[in-house]
């Protein structure tokens, strides 16, 4: 005898279809992309203290804005040596980094990359003794309406 | 039988009823159509990067070609302030209409004896951006009467007239449909105040026949030259079109 | 190898002694990726700026390893805490090794 209504059999489905979206979304977040693991291995990125500036919408991809500034102080002993952004989806990953000194008074930098699609961009920070932290960002490219002659 | 004549009386009078083309709309700046992001760069008065071919300009415009030959500077002490705002012109030497970049070139040969800048060069560009700074915050102010009328009118004939496999005018897109979406483009009013213009299209400064050469391949039509009469006609009708829009050269744009 | 190119530098004439100062580069350069094909479909062959340096009195401050992902007419913008007067100095690198160099004087109070 089966005793499950409609409403908690919607209610099951509801659940696994969150399952099916959350879970790929969990995964994502540990496998590190091939052009930063090229760089930094497999060693642990732990997602705090950064925060990347990138419009979720991109009018086009030949130049984005970006700003990544890291929550450290910039002290001798203490302090942020490198930041590294990638767009694992351009045919060149590696964007730009950056190396930074104790002299810098804060570990927040700016530039404009490329974007050759709709991806997920990875920054990654690296302090004095090599502890990494890192920010994702979801950034979508729009096409252009019309395209030139000469591309 | 009484009705039937009305509507015949009233169809007859629609069809003789003189072609009026449509009003321009309110203007408004093509900034308006980019991203904050956008606007906030073109405001940026050191990271926009049309400055840095305004900044070319500014030394070219001091420089003496030679050496020996009279700079810019030397004739128009006050930096040509408001000249842009007043051009494409009509030009009683040539019988046609010249326009910002054919007037840097026609002075050039005549007062400095040095050759012709190629259209799209850096240095006519570089030039081109620096007097066009000149009269940034004012309005166009052109020149409509005497022979220039007639440019104006072609200029507008040509806004309104179907071109390329696409079958479009400029004003099905930069009238017709302002603001609403063509892939990923918000479609503006194709406004010339900002020219030239930083395009990260082109990743590079550009001119206003540039960006029509754009529109025109856009629309799968024939690309004309830079400086062809056709696009100083239009250039002539949108600077009149522009209203009391402020000139805002170097704008960047998608 | 010296090789001329526009650039824009934004960094205070004076700072107080410890006080953080934001400095801002751009530099002309069209960063050709050796993605891009020309009319006739030809590759266009990669031109890059690779490296940018920062130095205060000869001792690095900051740099930047720029790539193909790095826009045309690469910005810049990043801090350094004035201790004293001296001279920043500026250097891009292209990939052929051609260097564009600028000066800025700082004057600590």
């Amino acid at each position: 005898m089966n005793n499950t209504t409609r409403r908690q059999l919607l209610r099951g489905l509801a659940g696994s279809a969150l399952m099916l979206v959350v879970r790929p979304l969990r995964a994502q977040l540990v496998a590190v992309p091939e052009p930063v693991a090229a760089r930094y291995g497999q060693r642990p990125i732990a997602f705090e203290r950064v925060v990347m500036n990138l419009p979720p919408l991109a009018e086009n991809g030949n130049s984005v804005p970006i700003e990544v500034s890291v929550d450290s102080p910039m002290t001798l002993t203490e302090y942020i040596r490198r930041i590294d952004v990638f767009a694992p989806a351009n045919p060149v990953p590696h964007l730009i980094g950056f190396d930074l000194s104790p002299a810098a008074g804060h570990a927040r930098v700016e530039s404009r990359i490329r974007l050759a699609d709709s991806q997920q961009i990875w920054v990654v920070c690296e302090d004095q003794d090599g502890q990494l932290l890192g920010a994702l960002a979801d950034v979508v490219v729009t096409l252009a309406a019309c395209l030139d002659s000469f591309l | 039988m009484r009705c039937w004549w009305c509507s015949a009386l009233l169809l007859g009078l629609a069809a003789c009823r003189p072609v009026v083309l449509p009003e321009p709309p309110e203007p408004v700046s093509g900034a308006r159509f980019q991203t904050e992001d956008t606007q906030a760069l073109q405001s940026d008065p050191f990271a926009n990067p049309g400055l840095l071919w305004v900044d070319r300009g500014e030394a070219l415009f001091s420089a003496r070609p030679n050496g020996s030959q009279p700079a810019c500077l030397t004739c128009h002490a006050d930096r040509l302030r408001g000249a842009a705002a007043r051009l494409p012109r009509h030009d009683p030497d040539s019988g046609g209409i010249i326009n910002l970049e054919m007037a840097i070139n026609a002075c050039r040969q005549e007062r400095q004896g040095q050759p012709e800048l190629a259209w799209e060069s850096e240095a006519l560009l570089s030039l081109t951006a620096y007097v066009a700074t000149q009269s940034a915050g004012l309005p166009f102010s052109v020149d409509l009467s005497g022979p220039a009328r007639a440019h104006w009118q072609a200029g507008q004939r040509y806004f309104y007239t179907r071109v390329g496999h696409l079958n479009l005018s400029c004003a099905n897109c930069h009238e017709q449909f302002v603001g609403r979406l063509l892939r990923g483009d918000t479609l503006s009013q194709g406004q010339s105040v900002g020219y030239p213009a930083y395009r990260f299209e082109w990743q590079s400064l550009g001119s206003l026949h540039r960006r029509l050469q754009f529109c025109n391949a856009g629309v799968r039509a024939d690309t004309l030259p830079g400086g062809h009469p056709t696009y100083l006609d239009l250039e002539l009708y949108l600077a009149w079109r522009a209203g009391l829009l402020p000139l805002e050269a170097p704008a960047v744009r998608r | 190898m010296t090789t001329t190119r526009r650039t824009r530098i934004a960094a205070p004439a004076r700072a107080t002694a410890g006080e953080i100062v934001a400095i801002r580069t751009l530099i002309s350069h069209p960063m050709e990726s050796g993605f891009r094909r020309d009319a006739t479909g030809q590759l266009i062959a990669r031109d890059i700026l690779v490296r940018f340096e920062c130095r205060f009195d000869a001792e690095l401050i900051f740099a930047a390893d720029l790539a193909p992902g790095t826009a045309a007419n690469p910005y810049l913008s990043f801090h350094y805490r004035a201790e004293r007067s001296g001279t920043l100095e500026f250097m891009w690198r292209d990939q052929a090794g051609a260097e564009t160099r600028e000066q800025h004087a700082l004057l600590v109070v």
